[in-house]
């Protein structure tokens, strides 16, 4: 069973168009997902996790239908925002809060976590830097061991070690084969590193799909690519 | 295995690297024959580079000899050098012609009609006659 699967896709929200004719995503894969700010990154993410109905076609995520089956793909999905509020709740509270809604909700895995990514659950999350909300919601992310992994801009306002890490738990989450990541960043120098596809898109259409080296071509980083996509 | 290093600064790219290091190793004998190298899976999060990377290395470490892998074992580095996977490869083919003959035995084919088959495959496949 393919975690994603998107045929004759089209969502409208607004003025914008996101056209996808065909996208499957094989189990056991980190898709990097590029293009510039509009390009659908974020809309495409959303409407993985039910946020969104499609104006046509299907969305299959893990063999279900994100809105008819909404509760079963996020229990086994996590889509990992920028933005997600985390409210005036100490971190350890927050965490507290969220794992009775997962099944697979591992606790000894967030207490792993929180250490890995330094956070400290007596925190106040809403009293955070951009760092540190990242990277609790990093953690909110992975406690649960989602079966796949959406990730929206995961490195805003991390520094070096924790961009690093972040790499490191996200290449942790596909050692088990049957388990997928999609990360959406402007670092497109990590997103190049770890992603085994990259699927870059362009004003709401599938601009290139391949791996790094079919995207990029010969000496061409992804960096240069998006560059010279100066659309 | 000694620990690998990949840099991106490098311009080299990382599956180059990978391979690169790993084959000075098995050429140093810094890795034993026979012994397993890491899974795709893990050298992939220990190096914090996409799975498919690893992979594309190993790939080109079996295209040149050096690690042989077994589907669903792992990779392994070549028992003793090259020679040693010549004389596997040899053993190989001369297992899967047997597993042919015996099956055209046993479906009835004749021996001058295999014999035929041999000559014709051989002309094909080879310039001269060996």
């Amino acid at each position: 069973m393919k975690p994603i699967e998107l045929q004759g896709f089209t969502v409208v929200r607004g003025g914008f168009t996101l056209d996808i004719p065909r996208l499957e995503v094989e189990p056991g894969t980190v898709v990097g997902l590029v293009g510039r700010n509009g390009a659908g990154k974020t809309t495409l993410l959303e409407t993985l996790v039910g946020l969104h109905a499609p104006s046509r076609g299907t969305v299959r995520v893990l063999g279900m239908d994100p809105i008819d089956d909404l509760v079963a793909v996020r229990q086994r999905t996590a889509l990992m925002t920028d933005d997600m509020p985390v409210f005036a709740l100490t971190a350890g509270a927050l965490l507290r809060s969220l794992a009775p809604f997962y099944p697979t909700w591992d606790g000894a895995l967030a207490a792993d976590l929180l250490r890995r990514f330094e956070i400290d659950p007596r925190q106040a999350a809403g009293q955070m830097s951009k760092g540190e909300g990242t990277r609790l919601r990093l953690v909110l992310s992975l406690a649960f061991r989602p079966s796949l992994l959406l990730l929206d801009e995961p490195a805003t306002g991390l520094d070096v070690p924790s961009r690093r890490r972040m790499l490191a738990e996200v290449l942790e989450v596909v050692k088990d084969p049957q388990r997928t990541v999609v990360v959406s960043s402007h670092q497109v120098n990590d997103v190049e590193r770890i992603a085994d596809r990259i699927v870059l898109l362009d004003r709401g259409r599938v601009l290139a799909d391949g791996t790094p080296a079919q995207v990029c071509g010969e000496g061409r980083t992804l960096e240069d690519v998006l560059a010279g996509a100066a659309l | 295995m000694n620990r690998l290093r990949v840099s991106q600064g490098a311009g080299v790219p990382y599956w180059r690297q990978i391979r690169d290091q790993i084959a000075d190793q098995v050429r140093a004998g810094l890795l034993e024959p026979a012994s397993p190298l890491p899974s795709v899976r893990q050298l992939a999060a220990d190096l914090l580079v996409s799975v498919i990377t690893v992979k594309k290395a190993y790939d080109e470490l079996e295209g040149d000899g050096l690690v042989v892998s077994h589907q669903g074992r792992g990779t392994f580095v070549v028992e003793r050098g090259a020679a040693a996977s010549r004389t596997r490869l040899v053993r190989d083919v001369e297992e899967e012609i047997d597993r042919a003959v015996a099956r055209a035995s046993a479906l009835g084919v004749s021996r001058s009609e295999i014999e035929a088959a041999t000559r014709t495959s051989l002309a094909r496949h080879y310039r001269r006659s060996p």
